[in-house]
């Protein structure tokens, strides 16, 4: 949808990173809900500028905030039982086509991990629920 | 050619700014980035209670609420420009002038 995916807003244009990116529930272009911006990755360029060139997904990434130390254990942890194997989804952020309550990602998160947990979760409990569907 | 170099900004947020005297600008609150030729780059970090009230969107009405109380001046925080953060660490962002400089 045009309104879903506005054109790349103006020069100049400001965003406020911890308000309207981190922590907002994604949303892919089907409108899936798709896991929550637990981190923002930016590149420190040669000439001095820093700038923002992924969002990230995972559960080792939201912990890293509180304790990096804990969170390369929940890593290390996932990577051995962990349906995502401990990996932390990285999403380019030309792909954020909107910000706010909502992150737009121009992804089909079903060909993404962000939905793995969905996915076993629905495999293993919900279909065996009688009546269950998803 | 690009720097290989790679900072997780959501890290930051929480993180004390000190100046080169060891002078505290108070805990990183919010990052603002800007849209230049089709890359958003960060332009300045909000600290203090000033950045708190502007994460939570709620400046103007807190601070007209601050101003009731005859505390509006007391907001404390700074908006430091990026060009002013070191970020050689990036667990403990100094400042690169007198903090003096930037209020």
């Amino acid at each position: 949808m045009a309104d879903d995916f506005p054109d790349m807003p103006e020069n100049g244009t400001r965003l406020r990173l911890a308000r309207d990116v981190l922590d907002s529930q994604m949303v892919d272009r089907e409108h899936r809900q798709s896991g929550k911006v637990d981190g923002i990755v930016a590149e420190l360029r040669d000439d001095g500028r820093l700038v923002i060139t992924a969002v990230e997904n995972g559960l080792p990434e939201a912990v890293s905030r509180v304790s990096p130390r804990v969170g390369d254990w929940i890593a290390a942890l996932g990577r051995r039982w962990g349906v995502r194997k401990g990996e932390v989804y990285r999403i380019p952020f030309n792909k954020v086509r909107r910000t706010g309550i909502e992150v737009r990602i121009d992804v089909d998160a079903v060909a993404t991990p962000l939905l793995d947990w969905e996915k076993w979760l629905n495999d293993h409990i919900v279909r065996h629920i009688p009546g269950a569907r998803w | 050619m690009v720097s290989a170099r790679e900072i997780h900004l959501e890290r930051l947020i929480g993180c004390k700014v000190y100046d080169s005297e060891h002078r505290c600008a108070g805990a990183i609150e919010e990052i603002e980035a800007e849209l230049q030729d089709g890359e958003w780059v960060v332009v300045k970090v909000l600290t203090g209670p000033i950045g708190m009230l502007t994460r939570l969107s709620s400046l103007g009405v807190g601070g007209w609420l601050l101003g009731l109380l005859g505390a509006r001046k007391s907001i404390g925080g700074y908006e430091i420009e990026w060009r002013h953060l070191d970020l050689a660490d990036p667990a403990r962002p100094r400042l690169t002038c007198p903090l003096g400089d930037i209020g």
